[in-house]
């Protein structure tokens, strides 16, 4: 039932996708924008209704399609006292959203070499000892739009169970929500993303690589580059396209 | 074990300041039990750091001596209940240590630095002492 | 095979491995198997010392509601510090219903743990659940000659209503290690802290400890020192000497090991799961001078 009025809005709504004017949208939903209210079209995306209030995405935007973390929003549903969060680019509206964008997670990523670090629980605490201020509390699990067991894998990097966190934490698209909810103040895409490179050093290099790094340091592709590194703009498009074409992506 | 003797008789409650009544709230204990024998003093392995004796930090609480405020004690203080085993009027001293951190470390100030961390300690050292010394 | 469901602790993960590994082969030998809990979380090492502290009780709560999922009532733990806080954390939770309403409530994802999970040491197992006796009846290599010198620390002791012997005069280290062959080494500073994680923050005062305890253990003759706790032998390890750390295995002090291990070694576990390899200063010289291979 609930499925297919969510489908009749849809359709009701095809307008605002393919751009056509307000008188044709049928529903509406009234959505806050720090604090603002703003009349929208029910159905659409977080991010297509920002930018259907008028707003313009300078940071906040990127792949639109779930994949680089770059829209992570919080929000509140009147009437319920859970603080949310998203992705703006996958989250459809309701009526009654309170919501904010927070485009970036204001944290320090240590720099290392990654040759040169042994594959330890050691040298993650080395980098993060914050880890060890985790209290288990879960909200971080709570908060991630990957759904991840993102408390676990913070568990893991406590006890240097390097493999678990790569397991756990692939999914990651570093949007920091995570980050921005935890009261330990832990940075967890910086210390998974360290445990995955930390695991990677243990595992053996696939064999296709082996092969590929081998033709290359042999000059087996010299030529093609020098070729590519010659062409101007409009030939280097027209190669993508092509490309494409032959990978079946562009039509 | 006796009956433990609380400290009421001491206590003037119009003269007590609200940083004490903070302290017995967090700690759970009465300050005013304490008579002073020492025993917590003689038994802490961790004088040689410390400012005032585990017993003077309970004697300027009962004075309501803002000094206590500032002693170093309770970030010297490991928790190891060496003076809580032993004070016969059965104040868990390390509580007051604890509550004694509390008021600071409440106000988002911190008592370690990571700069402090010694490489390759176990992580229950590290676990350990977030968890008493950052807020 | 009696199974009982285990709380290792982050350290038994890492840096004391043989800690973990030890246990399971002796206690293999006396026909008892830990069993992992799915999913734990660090217990906090340290318990909360406050009296409106609720949050840092949800990571023991947490592991709780692990037990209770397997429908069972213990939980045995080999590091002391997690032994203590977890336990204490239990009693504390059990003391006051409203307590544990308010941390259920905040766990709104979780099952309620309904209280009455058990935790236990593993020294109490041995001594209470397996029993001495027993134990001796399975030696295989007797520790004859051998100078023990037991090492409780803090955590295994206090506060009264957690420790699991008398917290001035501890004997259950010694009895063991009697039952085993050894000769147990009394020092005042057995039940005294190491420093504990003022290593972090304060690693001189832990030093000064370390002199104090090491340098008891070696006048009266101790030629190995027995821990129960990551922290208390990291400490007694790096503090013994000065700057020690990068010269591993090449110095003559007194070798610290976990009490699993020498039950293993007496229970004739073979070497490879001794897990002596991850020893600051290694035990095995001075194990095979004095009880031989
Ligand atoms: S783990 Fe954190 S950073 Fe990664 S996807 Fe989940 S919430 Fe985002
Ligand atoms: S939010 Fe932070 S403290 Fe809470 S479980 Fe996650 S990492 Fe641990
Ligand atoms: S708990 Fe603190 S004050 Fe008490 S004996 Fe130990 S270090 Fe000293
Ligand atoms: S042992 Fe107890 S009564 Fe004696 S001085 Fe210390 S706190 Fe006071
Ligand atoms: S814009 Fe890339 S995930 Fe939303």
């Amino acid at each position: 039932m609930g499925q297919e009025i969510m489908e009749r809005i849809r359709e009701a709504n095809e307008a605002v996708i393919t751009g056509i004017e307000d008188a044709d949208v049928k529903h509406w939903v009234t959505i806050y924008i720090m604090g603002k209210a703003y009349k929208v079209p029910a159905d659409i995306t977080l991010m297509q209704a920002i930018e259907y209030a008028g707003y313009r995405f300078v940071r906040g935007a990127g792949c639109r399609a779930g994949f680089c973390g770059a829209c992570a929003t919080v929000y509140r549903v009147a009437g319920d006292w859970r603080l949310k969060a998203a992705l703006a680019c996958q989250t459809r509206v309701e009526d009654g959203m309170y919501l904010v964008q927070i485009p970036f997670a204001p944290a320090e990523k240590p720099t290392y070499r990654i040759e040169e670090e042994e594959p330890s629980g050691t040298t993650l605490l080395k980098y993060f000892p914050e880890l060890a201020r985790c209290v288990a509390c879960n909200t971080c699990t709570k908060a991630c739009p990957q759904e991840l067991e993102v408390m676990d894998y913070i568990q893991a990097a406590l006890r240097g169970d390097l493999e678990a966190v790569t397991e756990l934490s692939f999914d990651c698209i570093q949007c920091g929500l995570c980050s921005i909810r935890c009261p330990a103040e832990i940075v967890h895409y910086h210390a998974a993303q360290l445990a995955r490179r930390l695991y990677g050093k243990t595992l053996p290099v696939p064999k296709h690589v082996e092969e590929r790094v081998r033709k290359i340091s042999e000059g087996k592709y010299e030529e093609e580059f020098q070729r590519i590194m010659s062409l101007g703009r409009e030939e280097i498009e027209e190669l993508y396209k092509k490309e494409q074409r032959e990978k079946g992506g562009l039509k | 074990m006796a009956e433990v003797i609380k400290g009421d008789a001491l206590r003037i409650p119009s003269r007590e300041p609200e940083f004490v009544r903070r302290v017995e709230e967090l700690s759970g204990e009465d300050v005013f039990a304490c008579y002073q024998c020492g025993k917590c003093s003689a038994g802490c392995p961790f004088t040689t750091g410390m400012d005032l004796l585990p017993a003077e930090v309970l004697r300027l609480l009962q004075l309501g001596d803002e000094r206590v405020l500032e002693s170093r004690s309770p970030w010297v203080c490991a928790s190891c209940l060496a003076c809580e085993v032993r004070c016969p009027k059965g104040v868990d001293i390390a509580k007051v240590m604890e509550a004694l951190r509390l008021l600071v470390l409440r106000k988002g100030e911190t008592g370690l630095t990571w700069r402090e961390i010694p490489p390759g300690v176990p992580q229950i050292a590290l676990v350990g002492a977030t968890r008493k010394l950052t807020p | 095979m009696t199974r009982i469901p285990y709380f290792p602790g982050c350290a038994l993960k890492d840096q004391a491995a043989g800690f973990e590994r030890a246990a399971r082969a002796a206690l293999e030998k006396l026909g008892w198997e830990l069993a992992e809990l799915p999913r734990w979380n660090c217990c906090g090492t340290v318990y909360s010392l406050s009296s409106d502290d609720l949050m840092r009780h949800v990571a023991p709560v947490r592991n709780f509601i692990r037990v209770q999922e397997l429908g069972e009532e213990k939980l045995v733990a080999l590091c002391a510090m997690c032994y203590n806080t977890l336990r204490r954390s239990s009693l504390f939770v059990a003391e006051d219903p409203e307590r544990l309403r308010r941390i259920n409530a905040f766990m709104d994802e979780e099952p309620d743990y309904e209280g009455g999970v058990e935790v236990l040491h593993l020294l109490q197992l041995l001594r209470d659940e397996i029993g001495y006796e027993e134990i001796e009846a399975k030696v295989e290599r007797p520790l004859y000659g051998l100078r023990v010198a037991p090492y409780y620390g803090c955590m295994l002791l206090r506060p009264r209503e957690v420790g699991i012997d008398d917290p001035d005069r501890p004997e259950v280290m010694e009895l063991l290690f009697e039952y085993l062959g050894a000769e147990a080494v009394d020092s005042p500073h057995k039940v005294e802290c190491c420093g504990a994680y003022q290593t972090v923050s304060n690693p001189w005062i832990a030093r000064e400890r370390v002199r104090e305890i090491v340098g008891a253990a070696a006048r009266r003759g101790a030629d190995l020192i027995v821990t129960s706790c990551p922290l208390c032998t990291y400490n007694l390890e790096q503090h013994q000497l000065p700057n020690t750390r990068e010269e591993k295995g090449a110095r003559n002090g007194i070798p610290v090991i976990y009490f699993t291990q020498l039950l293993a070694f007496a229970l004739g576990v073979q070497d490879e799961e001794l897990g002596f390899e991850g020893a600051a200063i290694d035990p095995r010289p001075v194990l095979a001078q004095r009880v031989g291979g």
